[in-house]
C-alpha cells in the first residue's frame, strides 16, 4: 500500500474507533442528566440512526463542508487563515445582490451565475489576505480574523440600511423561483471538496503546496514560487468559502439578519473539520459531516430536556476522541 | 585498558531499531562503555551509529532491546529520562534553541536533567566550567549568532553542566577546523580522564586512533567488532568497516576516476560578472565576483567557511537576489530571475544541506523526484497535471542506477542515511542531463566510499560534456578533481590555480588574503 492510501485507510479506521469511543464515554456521562445513563443512551443512539438527524444536518454540513475542504488546502501550504467565516458571509451578500438587484429572476443560468460571483468575491477576500501575507508580511491569522469582522460589519451594515426590508434589521426573502433544493447544494460543496482533493493529488500545485510548507528552502531551490502558491492558495480557499456562502444563501438562508460579533460560525467550524480530516479535503468533507450531525443533534436532545451545555460539552468529547484516535491511526499507519 | 574489574557505566543489549518503511538501523548490538575511557565508534555513513547513540540518550525508542545504566535496566520515554541518568548527547548538528542565549539555553537544560538552578548559579555554573575546561564562550550572545563550532561548545557545555557520567559525541569534528578538531580530542580525553564514559562516533579512522582506547566497529547496523587501540591495524580496521569486497571496489573506483575521459570544453556555460551580494544582515556578503565556467570543466572554489560562499552558491541557484553584477548561465542571462529560470535552463543543484533543502523530510521519494524535477523540462509534469506513474518511474530508476539503498520509490526520503540521500539527489540532478552543476558540499558528511561515489558521478558528468561548479571547504576534494581552483576570500575570488596544483599557494590565498 502507497503512502497516500495507508494514511487515508488509517484515518478512516481512526475516524470510526474515535466515534465508537466517544459514544460510549458519552453514554456513561448520560447518568448525569435527569434521563439516566441507560435512558440517554437510548436517546443518543435512536438520534445518531435517525435518518432526521442526518438529514437535518445537511444545510449546516454545506458551509462547514466548503470552509473545511478549502481551509484544508490552505493549511496544507502553511497559509494558517481563519478567514472561511467572513468568504462565506461575503459569498452570501454577493450571490444576495447579484440575484435580488442585478439579475432579478431565477434562472437556472442566473443561480449558476450567482454562486460563481459568490466564489469570485470570497476568492478577492482571501486573495485580499493573501497578498497582505506576501506584500507586505502581514500575518494572516490577524488579517483573516480582522477581515471577518468587517464582513460581519458588511452585513450588518446591509440589512439595517440600504437593503433593509420592513420593520426589522434584515432583507427581504428571495422569492420562491430563486434558490436550489438541499441536495444541489450538498452537492456543489462535495464536488467542490473532491476537485480541491484532485488539485493536491494530480497537479503540480499539490507538490508545491506540500514543499512550502514542509521544506520552504527545498521549494525554492528547485523553482517553486513561494509567493505565487500562497497567492494561488488564497484565491482558491476564498474562491470555495464564497460559494460555500452563496449556496448557504439560496437554499437555507433565503435572506440575510443582522449577526452578532461571533458571525455565522460556519467558517470557524471549517477550522476544526479541516484539522480534523487530516488538511485533506476529503477527510474535511467526512469531517464536516460529523460536525453538522452534532450541530443538528443539540436540538433534538434539547427537547429531551438534556442542557445545551451538556450537550456542547458531549460535542467537544466527540471530536477530541475522533481527533486523538486518528491521530494515533495515522502515526501507527506511519509506523 | 582493562575493564574486567570496572563495572560499566551503560550497556546497550541486543538493540534493534527498525525504521518505518523497513530500513534495519540497528540489528543485535550489544555494547559496554566503561568509566574513565573513550570508546570510538567506528562506521561509515549508515552504519547505523547515530541511531544506537539517539537510543541510548532516549532521542529514539529501539524495536528490541535493554539499556543498562550501571547494571539497572533503564526505559528511556524522552531524551530528558537519559539526562537524568547522567547521560548527555552532542549532536552532530547542534540542537539549541535559536532565540535564547547561551545562557537561557543552558538554564533549560538544567531544569531539563531535573536541577532547579536559577540563572545566576547557571552562570556561575558557566564560568567555572570555561576556567577548567577552556570553552570560553559570550554567555549573552543569542545561538543564531554562533558559528558552528560555537555551536557544539554550547552542546559540550550542556553534558558539562548536568555533570553527565556519560557523553555521547556524534561526528563532533565535521564541521571543524583542524585547530578546533586538536582541541576537542584532547577534551575528550580529559573528559574521560576524570572518570566520564565518553563515546566518541567518527567515520574518521585517523581520528578513533588519535583518542580512543577501545574501537567499535559497525557496519550495515550490525556491531562487527570491538579492538584495542594497542591491538589495532588499519588494514583490518578498514576491512571491518568496509568489508573486504568494498575496498576492493573503493579502490577500482580511484583508478578508474583517474583513466575517465575528460569532455570537450566548449561553450562557456557560467558568466558572472561583477557579483555583489548581501548577506543575511544586510552587508556585503559576495564582492564583486567574477569566473567563467565552460561545458566539460569542472571548477572548484575554495575557501574557509564563511567568506562569501553560501551567498554566492545561494545567488547563483536563484534564491538570493543580487544588488549588482550579471549571472548568465547557459548563454541566457538570469541575474534577477528566481530558481524557476534555472530549472527551466535544466540546470542541475545540489545544495549543502540534504534534508529540508534538497529534498522534503516526510515525504516520498516519488515525490522528492517530482519536486526536484519541478520547473525542469525533464519534469513528468503536462499541463501542470503530474504523471505520478513517470515519476514513481524515474525515482525507482535512480534508485537503481545509483544503488540507493532505500526499499523502495515510496520509501520516506527522511529515513535514508546521508550517504543514500546524497546519491538520490545526485541520481536526481543528473537525470536532467544538466548544462550546468551546481554544487556546494555535496560530500559533507558523508563517509569516504559515499564521497568517492559522488566524486565519481560528478566526474563522469562533466566528461558528458556538463560544466560543474564545486564549492567545496574539502580542499583535498577540490585538489582530486577540479580543473581549475578559484580561493573565495571575503567575497572575493582572490586567485586562480590550474593544474597541478600548488596546495601551498592555494592554502595562502584561502588563509592569508
Amino acid at each position: 500500500m502507497n503512502a497516500r492510501l495507508r494514511g487515508l485507510v488509517y484515518g478512516a479506521i481512526g475516524l470510526v474507533l474515535g466515534l465508537l469511543f466517544s459514544v460510549l464515554v458519552s453514554m456513561a456521562l448520560g447518568a448525569f442528566t435527569s434521563l439516566g445513563a441507560l435512558g440517554f443512551s437510548k436517546i443518543l443512539l435512536s438520534s445518531l440512526m435517525s435518518k432526521d438527524t442526518w438529514i437535518s444536518a445537511l444545510p449546516y454540513f454545506v458551509p462547514i463542508a466548503a470552509s473545511a475542504s478549502s481551509l484544508a488546502l490552505a493549511y496544507r501550504a502553511g497559509f494558517i487563515t481563519i478567514g472561511a467565516e467572513g468568504q462565506v458571509m461575503l459569498g452570501a451578500v454577493a450571490a444576495y445582490w447579484l440575484l435580488y438587484y442585478v439579475i432579478e429572476h431565477g434562472s437556472i443560468a442566473a443561480i449558476m451565475v450567482a454562486i460563481l460571483f459568490a466564489g469570485l468575491v470570497g476568492a478577492l477576500y482571501g486573495g485580499l489576505v493573501g497578498g497582505l501575507r506576501v506584500g507586505l508580511g502581514v500575518n494572516e491569522i490577524l488579517s483573516s480574523l480582522m477581515l471577518n469582522y468587517i464582513a460581519i460589519g458588511i452585513v450588518n451594515y446591509l440589512v439595517a440600511g440600504p437593503w433593509q426590508q420592513g420593520g426589522y434589521t434584515r432583507t427581504a426573502p428571495l422569492p420562491a423561483n430563486m434558490g436550489i433544493g438541499l441536495s444541489v447544494a450538498v452537492l456543489v460543496v462535495v464536488i467542490a471538496g473532491l476537485l480541491l482533493e484532485l488539485f493536491i493529488v494530480f497537479t503540480k500545485y499539490g507538490v508545491a503546496i506540500d514543499s512550502v510548507r514542509l521544506a520552504r528552502k527545498a521549494a525554492q531551490t528547485y523553482g517553486v514560487g513561494i509567493a505565487s502558491t500562497i497567492i494561488i492558495v488564497a484565491l482558491i480557499q476564498g474562491f470555495v468559502a464564497g460559494i460555500g456562502g452563496g449556496v448557504l444563501l439560496l437554499q437555507l438562508l433565503r435572506q440575510l439578519r443582522s449577526v452578532g460579533l461571533g458571525g455565522w460560525g460556519y467558517g470557524y467550524m471549517g477550522i476544526l473539520a479541516a484539522w480534523l480530516g487530516g488538511l485533506r479535503p476529503l477527510g474535511a468533507l467526512a469531517a464536516s459531516l460529523l460536525i453538522a450531525v452534532l450541530y443538528s443533534m443539540r436540538s433534538t436532545l434539547q427537547l429531551y430536556g438534556v442542557s445545551d451545555s451538556f450537550v456542547l460539552a458531549l460535542e467537544a468529547i466527540i471530536v477530541l476522541s475522533v481527533l486523538a484516535f486518528t491521530t494515533l491511526s495515522i502515526r501507527r499507519g506511519e509506523k | 585498558m582493562n575493564n574486567g574489574d570496572k563495572r560499566p557505566l551503560l550497556s546497550l543489549r541486543n538493540i534493534t531499531k527498525i525504521y518505518p518503511g523497513g530500513v534495519v538501523a540497528n540489528k543485535d548490538v550489544s555494547l559496554d562503555i566503561y568509566p574513565g575511557e573513550v570508546l570510538a565508534l567506528l562506521g561509515e555513513n549508515g552504519a547505523g551509529k547515530t541511531t544506537l547513540v539517539s537510543i541510548a540518550a532516549g532521542l529514539i525508542k529501539p524495536t528490541e532491546g535493554q539499556i543498562l545504566v550501571r547494571g539497572e535496566p533503564v526505559v528511556f520515554n524522552s531524551p530528558r529520562d537519559a539526562m537524568r541518568k547522567g547521560i548527555a548527547l552532542v549532536p552532530q548538528n547542534p540542537m539549541l534553541i535559536d532565540n535564547f542565549t547561551v545562557l537561557e539555553n543552558l538554564v533549560l537544560v538544567s531544569r531539563l536533567a531535573g536541577k532547579r538552578h536559577g540563572i545566576r548559579l547557571v552562570r556561575r555554573q558557566l564560568e567555572e566550567l570555561e576556567k577548567k575546561y577552556g570553552l570560553s564562550i559570550n554567555p549573552s550572545a543569542y545561538v543564531w549568532s554562533l558559528s558552528f563550532g560555537e555551536r557544539q561548545k554550547v552542546e559540550i557545555l550542556k553534558a558539562l553542566l548536568i555533570d553527565a557520567s556519560i557523553v555521547l559525541l556524534d561526528e563532533p569534528t565535521t564541521h571543524l577546523s583542524p585547530i578546533e578538531v586538536d582541541k576537542l580530542l584532547s577534551l575528550t580525553k580529559q573528559l574521560a580522564n576524570e572518570g566520564r564514559g565518553v563515546v566518541f562516533i567518527t567515520h574518521r579512522l585517523s581520528e578513533a586512533l588519535r583518542v580512543a582506547e577501545r574501537i567499535a566497529v559497525m557496519r550495515r547496523g550490525r556491531l562487527v567488532a570491538i579492538v584495542s587501540r594497542k591491538d589495532a591495524r588499519v588494514d583490518q580496521l578498514l576491512s571491518y568497516m568496509f568489508g573486504e569486497e568494498r575496498i576492493k571496489r573503493l579502490t577500482e573506483i580511484v583508478k578508474r576516476r583517474r583513466s575517465l575521459p575528460r569532455g570537450v570544453r566548449k561553450d562557456i556555460v557560467l558568466r558572472v560578472n561583477d557579483l555583489w551580494v548581501r548577506g543575511p544582515h544586510g552587508e556585503f556578503s559576495v564582492r564583486g565576483a567574477s569566473l567563467e565556467l565552460r561545458s566539460a570543466e569542472v571548477l572548484g572554489v575554495a575557501g574557509i567557511a564563511g567568506n562569501g560562499q553560501r551567498e554566492f552558491f545561494e545567488a547563483l541557484i536563484g534564491i538570493r537576489k543580487p544588488s549588482r553584477g550579471m549571472i548568465s548561465i547557459c548563454g541566457v542571462e538570469v541575474t534577477s530571475q528566481g530558481s524557476s529560470a534555472r530549472g527551466r535552463l535544466g540546470v542541475g543543484i545540489i545544495p549543502e544541506d540534504r534534508l529540508g533543502w534538497a529534498l522534503v523530510p516526510g515525504k516520498s521519494l516519488v515525490f522528492n523526484t517530482v519536486l526536484g524535477l519541478y520547473s525542469s523540462p525533464k519534469a513528468p509534469i503536462r499541463f501542470s497535471i503530474v504523471d505520478w506513474r513517470a515519476a514513481r518511474k524515474i525515482a525507482r530508476d535512480i534508485i537503481r542506477s545509483l544503488e540507493v539503498k532505500a526499499p523502495g520509490p515510496d520509501t520516506n526520503a527522511e529515513s535514508l542515511s546521508g550517504g543514500n540521500m546524497q546519491r538520490f539527489i545526485v541520481g536526481r540532478e543528473l537525470y536532467k542531463a544538466p548544462c550546468l552543476l551546481l554544487a556546494m558540499n555535496p560530500t559533507s558528511g558523508l563517509d569516504v566510499e559515499a564521497a568517492e561515489k559522488i566524486r565519481d558521478l560528478l566526474l563522469k558528468e562533466a566528461a558528458r560534456g556538463a560544466g560543474i561548479l564545486l564549492i567545496s571547504e574539502d580542499l583535498d576534494e577540490l585538489v582530486e578533481v577540479s580543473d581549475r581552483i578559484v580561493v573565495m576570500s571575503k567575497g572575493r575570488m582572490v586567485y586562480e590555480a590550474h593544474r597541478p596544483f600548488n596546495i601551498d599557494k592555494i592554502a595562502e590565498a584561502m588563509t592569508v588574503s
